[in-house]
């Protein structure tokens, strides 16, 4: 009976590391430490290859994921930008800017507890596109948006 | 380095709680030149930045230099009650870490 016991919970353990590894929220990627390779890629194409693994023609277009952020703005260097994404599952949110020497801006790694809307400011070299890339269980999806900037880049 | 110049900010509102964080760093992206001497100034910037709550890891974030200096950044909670804390710890890429905490109001 014993034994028996010791088994199941065993297994039970066992499925349980299965369930937790495939959810992805809480698994060793959360605290992975800072992705060198990806900030240093100097184009879009490459850093998207860096993230994705795959090119950047094969990445879903999705109208779920929304870039809230005026078309014009004076000042290159600081620029307001919320992330919206009606994706189920949203795992990662990624920033880019197309005019930055290095385009990957920031990564977020969302958990179930937040609600996946981040609004931050960040900087752009000049008028350009923000990448809005989102990892969800399901692949990657992205959406952009075209920025004309007036004065000033982030020099 | 001081905490008093950091903001924190966590205010309940319907079905979720805004958290509202402005930083003190100047981000420097090390492409910049000194007007002076003309060197660049070395690259300076928050690489890691985590948000917890009851003791667990919320939203973790990697940063690189496109961020804007001072660093802006606001999410939603969806279970926070009034009267919790939240703490917000980062690393710049110098190695050097600060927190800053606050209670849901």
């Amino acid at each position: 009976m014993k034994r028996r016991e010791l088994l199941k919970s065993g297994i039970m353990l066992s499925v349980n590391a299965i369930v937790m590894s495939g959810f992805g929220f809480y698994s060793s990627k959360t605290f992975a430490a800072w992705p060198k390779r990806i900030f240093y890629t100097d184009t879009i194409e490459s850093a998207i290859r860096e993230i994705t693994g795959q090119p950047s023609r094969e990445l879903q277009i999705s109208d779920r994921v929304k870039i809230e952020v005026d078309k014009i703005v004076e000042d290159g260097s600081t620029v307001p930008v919320t992330i919206v994404s009606e994706l189920e599952s949203t795992k990662t949110i990624y920033i880019l800017s197309d005019k930055n020497p290095n385009p990957v801006i920031a990564e977020y790694q969302m958990t179930t507890e937040i609600s996946p809307v981040i609004s931050t400011r960040i900087k752009m070299g000049g008028s350009g596109n923000i990448l809005a890339l989102v990892e969800t269980n399901n692949g990657y999806y992205h959406t952009s948006q075209s920025i004309k900037v007036t004065a000033g880049g982030c020099a | 380095m001081s905490t008093k110049k950091h903001k924190l900010l966590a205010r309940r509102k319907s079905g979720y709680v805004q958290v509202r964080m402005l930083l003190r760093h100047p981000m420097e992206t090390g492409n910049r030149r000194d007007k002076v001497t003309g060197l660049k100034i070395p690259r300076f910037f928050i690489q890691e930045l985590k948000c917890e709550h009851r003791g667990a890891v919320v939203l973790s974030c990697h940063w690189g230099w496109g961020v804007s200096r001072n660093p802006y950044l606001s999410f939603r909670l969806l279970n926070g009650e009034a009267g919790e804390q939240i703490t917000i710890t980062w690393t710049d890429n110098m190695g050097k870490s600060s927190t800053v905490a606050t209670t849901i109001k």
